[in-house]
């Protein structure tokens, strides 16, 4: 592995971090403003159910506007995973095995907190 | 509809302020949702994490970019801060919400006593621009300990616990304190996003109330982030010793059950 390689890498999950948050950002921005231009009812104390994906994704067809709230909102939760995977990528591109397996295991903690929230 | 701009407001001042004074956000979000728009403790814990995770990211593109965290550290600690984050997030699920509020009033005490203490170390340590890369450290396992509290408390009060973790990586593991923060930062992500996931199964991150805190958050922490050379931190830091004080002692009564005449 040289200085260079670890550049590169280094700059991808800085780049994952920032397009992911500012991704999610967008969506929330969108996403209200939909709200607003519908004229939709904010009631923030009311307990919500989380969406299942098959809700999510025909909500979203509808331009439904909680449904892009949450798409944003799960783009936020999801960008540090996929911190996780380029993390991983990057060490096993730069043949850093230890710290692969190390990222790994995060990543596979972090799957088991995710995959059960959508079933 | 006005509620929904006063949570994005209130996210901007949250963002703006624990950005400058570097509290990540979580301890003001949580009084902001719970004393004042009468948000349930849990689904403040919950918009909260999601909302660490939106001012960490920020940040830790920034210190990662700039090589200042160390990312095998940070990755290494990841695996315990991660498991303590589920661990508290599953906790907070059977504790009584008024148990969760008396808490956090604690963490928001230790907070502002901490603060006091480095409001004017805080002020020579940014006046220095020495460097300090990645590089070695030591008692590992220690270090693994501290972190898995830290992650518990993260999971459990929703904040990013580097209040725990900056000091164990400084005090414990002789890791240089301008690369503890940014590793801290790097790690916040992650690990409130372990804790965040755990909420959201519950069914316990509003989307509305999530939506536009954290949008106001993202607003202003970068607004934060790039006024933070031009401010005087010290002053701030010594006014905000008091209104965490002041906070802490309302949720510490909210918790009781007790209700204030101011």
């Amino acid at each position: 592995m040289n200085a260079k390689d670890k550049d590169v890498s280094l700059n991808w999950i800085s780049h994952i971090l920032f397009v992911g948050s500012l991704c999610a950002a967008a969506l929330l921005a969108l996403g209200l403003l939909v709200m607003w231009i519908k004229g939709e009812p904010f009631e923030p104390v009311v307990h919500v159910v989380r969406p299942s994906l098959s809700v999510l994704f025909l909500s979203l067809l509808k331009g439904d506007a909680v449904a892009i709230l949450n798409l944003g909102i799960l783009a936020m939760m999801l960008t540090p995973f996929l911190r996780v995977v380029v993390a991983v990528v990057s060490f096993l591109w730069e043949r850093d095995y230890r710290y692969a397996a190390v990222a790994s295991g995060v990543g596979l903690i972090l799957l088991f907190t995710i995959v059960p929230s959508f079933f | 509809m006005s509620e929904l701009v006063l949570m994005v407001l209130g996210g901007v001042v949250a963002g703006l302020f624990g950005s400058v004074l570097g509290l990540g956000g979580g301890v003001l979000i949580i009084p902001m949702l719970t004393l004042v728009f009468g948000v349930p403790m849990r689904e403040a814990v919950g918009v909260s994490l999601v909302c660490v995770i939106a001012t960490s990211s920020g940040a830790a593109s920034l210190y990662v970019k700039k090589g200042l965290s160390d990312v095998r550290l940070g990755m290494t600690l990841e695996l315990a801060t991660t498991v303590g984050a589920i661990v508290g997030g599953v906790v907070a699920g059977l504790l009584n919400q008024r148990v969760l509020l008396v808490l956090f009033a604690a963490l928001l005490m230790y907070t502002a006593w901490s603060m006091s203490r480095k409001a004017e170390a805080s002020a020579d340590q940014n006046n220095t621009d020495h460097e300090q890369g990645a590089g070695a450290y030591t008692h590992l396992p220690l270090g693994m300990g501290a972190s898995f509290f830290a992650g518990n408390v993260s999971g459990l009060l929703g904040v990013g616990g580097g209040i725990i973790k900056v000091p164990a990586m400084y005090l414990l593991m002789r890791v240089p304190l301008k690369t503890a923060l940014a590793t801290s930062n790097f790690m916040i992500g992650v690990t409130a996003s372990a804790g965040a996931f755990v909420y959201f199964s519950r069914g316990e991150v509003h989307p509305l109330v999530a939506g536009s805190t954290m949008l106001g958050v993202f607003l202003g922490a970068t607004a934060g982030s790039r006024l933070l050379p031009t401010i005087k931190t010290v002053l701030l830091k010594r006014i905000f010793v008091l209104v965490l004080a002041y906070l802490s002692i309302e949720m510490l009564f909210k918790g009781l059950g007790i209700r204030l005449p101011f």
